[in-house]
């Protein structure tokens, strides 16, 4: 039937667009109505039956409640009381997505220069610590919009507070671990057996990214990942490097779930320290931070403008402003790395649909040393470092303009 | 199977899963209650619903067959409450035709592309009953028999709301070709 199958092709092709702000509704909503929600009676009685369910706002709040807290116990449950006897890939890639917290020690091994290594510690939705090698450590609250960069040996802190709306970023490290997530679907890894790592039995994955290998190194008995290997470009959408040189990064040590102490996490200078009040980066920590948490917004500004493509036939926005009801505010376009700018980024209403055209770059005054975030037609995000190579970018973009 | 799998696991408590069941399945449940609604916010409302309360009666829960279907269900049997409660506002299908109806309007938290707003527009001509039917089958995939057990309804019944809500589809898509 000739409008069975044209209605099966739309339904194959439908697609919707949609805001974190929904997501994140259900469970801001939760957290308040469960303070208030006495006793939760629900009753679900089958297919037929369910709809006496919900009669009132508060009853969905309340029973959203149960979301969370099912949740939170079901994280705990899977750590320390369900066995699992065989370790299963996506039970490895659910460990990380549920983490409330994770640390590691990170080594980032590139050609022809000496290995770096820094320790981070992530205590979600919003907290980052980096101790560098240096000696130097970098606290980032994402929530607050606040950072600072301890050097103890100087005793000297350097505070710095981001004029972006703290909601615009809340959650930046949550969509950078969602993206890396979606780069290992469940059913793409391969088994490589077992092995051993620090006297610990463990099980490996390969996963194949573009011209990355990743091995996902997880614990033998209780499928919890405790190094991942990746030579190639093994980083977020928001940060990955354009020049394609190999680069091999492990993440060793890795603890997923346990208590960090919220004093790590303060951004009050400890006592005896000087301290100054910083608008830009002061240290290559505070920096990539910040171009992360920047690229992480043009990623979302730029999967903006294609929803809005997409809703609109195909047509760009004619402005990133055009574009409001798909995740546009004035406040997103704030430039992290360069708050004095007027410009946060420049939108280059793309001429048709070809992932080699820039959609979207960081504004500059003076072409910045580590680089600047670019954005292409299909989304992925980039720091290019060298201007000449954005340049190329920009002109071939330009040259196919009408 | 993998259903049946996050089914277990939540029986087991490992309640983390209902995040991975809301991310499975989110997009489809919209576009299930999308098409048979024309309206985003009454579909988001239904989607949050049947999410809240398979989360809330989940240890009682038990599945016996496919949790898409299910859901699809619950979703279907939502979003017919939700437009039971607006009838007072509905829309006639002659406005059907010229009003937007709440699908691209600044602030909504969901968008969505042509191909669901123009399949949502089409079905939105359709009595609730042959939408659901059509949505079921062709969306959700589920056997005309399921879709009657689940409706109480008759097979005959079902297979009729289905036959003659094609029809009138065929039409309409033929006169929209034609413009």
């Amino acid at each position: 039937m000739r409008s069975a199958k044209k209605i099966r092709k739309l339904f194959a092709e439908s697609r919707v667009t949609v805001r974190p702000e929904a997501d994140e509704r259900i469970s801001r909503d939760a957290l308040t109505a469960a303070e208030e929600s006495g006793e939760i009676k629900l009753t679900l009685r089958g297919v037929k039956g369910w709809r006496t369910i919900m009669k009132s706002r508060i009853a969905k709040l309340a029973a959203a409640a149960v979301i969370i807290i099912v949740v939170i116990v079901g994280i705990y449950q899977r750590g320390d009381r369900i066995e699992v006897t065989s370790v299963a890939f996506a039970d490895v890639l659910e460990r990380i997505r549920i983490a409330r917290t994770v640390s590691y020690t990170v080594t980032v091994e590139k050609e022809g220069e000496q290995p770096v290594t820094m320790h981070h510690m992530l205590l979600e939705p919003s907290r980052v610590r980096v101790e560098a090698s240096d000696g130097a450590i970098t606290i980032v609250d994402t929530y607050q919009g606040k950072s600072i960069t301890l050097r103890p040996a100087e005793k000297k802190a350097y505070v710095m507070s981001s004029s972006i709306a703290p909601k615009y970023i809340l959650n930046a490290y949550q969509e950078i671990k969602e993206d890396l997530l979606k780069k290992f679907p469940d059913g793409s890894e391969e088994s490589i057996g077992e092995g051993e790592i620090d006297g610990r039995k463990v099980v490996g994955f390969l996963v194949k990214y573009n011209s990355t290998e990743v091995i996902v190194w997880a614990d033998a008995d209780r499928g919890v990942p405790v190094q991942i290997e990746s030579v190639g470009a093994f980083r977020s959408e928001a940060s990955q490097d354009e020049e394609g040189s190999t680069t091999k990064v492990t993440l060793s040590n890795l603890v997923l779930g346990e208590e960090l102490e919220d004093s790590l996490f303060s951004l009050t200078p400890p006592d005896g320290y000087s301290i100054e009040q910083v608008s830009t980066p002061t240290s290559p920590t505070q920096e990539q931070m910040m171009r992360v948490l920047s690229a992480t917004i043009m990623l979302r500004l730029a999967k903006a403008c294609l929803g809005y493509a997409q809703a609109h036939g195909g047509q760009w926005p004619d402005t990133l402003r055009t574009a409001i009801q798909y995740g546009i505010e004035d406040e997103t376009l704030v430039n992290l790395t360069d708050p004095e700018l007027e410009l946060g980024c420049i939108y280059i209403k793309p001429a048709r649909t070809d992932p080699r055209l820039v959609l979207l770059y960081q504004a500059y005054d003076k072409w910045p040393e580590g680089g600047i975030n670019v954005s292409f037609v299909d989304c992925h995000t980039t720091v290019i470092r060298n201007e000449a190579t954005f340049k190329e970018h920009l002109e071939f973009t330009l040259s196919q303009r009408e | 199977m993998e259903d049946n799998l996050l089914a277990i696991r939540s029986e087991k408590g490992a309640g983390a899963v209902l995040r991975g069941i809301y991310d499975k399945y989110r997009d489809y449940l919209l576009i299930v209650a999308i098409a048979l609604s024309h309206d985003v916010n009454l579909a988001e409302d239904a989607v949050h619903d049947v999410f809240v309360a398979f989360a809330g009666a989940l240890d009682k829960f038990e599945l016996t067959g496919s949790l898409k279907a299910y859901l699809a269900t619950c979703v279907a049997n939502r979003v017919r409450d939700l437009m039971r409660r607006k009838e007072g506002q509905a829309v006639s299908l002659e406005q059907a035709r010229v009003v937007p109806l709440h699908l691209s309007e600044p602030g909504q938290a969901i968008a969505c592309n042509e191909q669901l707003q123009q399949l949502s527009s089409a079905l939105a001509h359709l009595p609730q009953e042959q939408r659901e039917v059509i949505v079921l089958h062709i969306h959700a995939r589920m056997r005309f028999g399921v879709i009657a057990k689940s409706l109480g309804i008759s097979v005959n019944t079902v297979k009729g709301r289905y036959r003659y809500g094609i029809r009138k589809l065929r039409s309409i898509l033929d006169s929209e070709v034609q413009k």
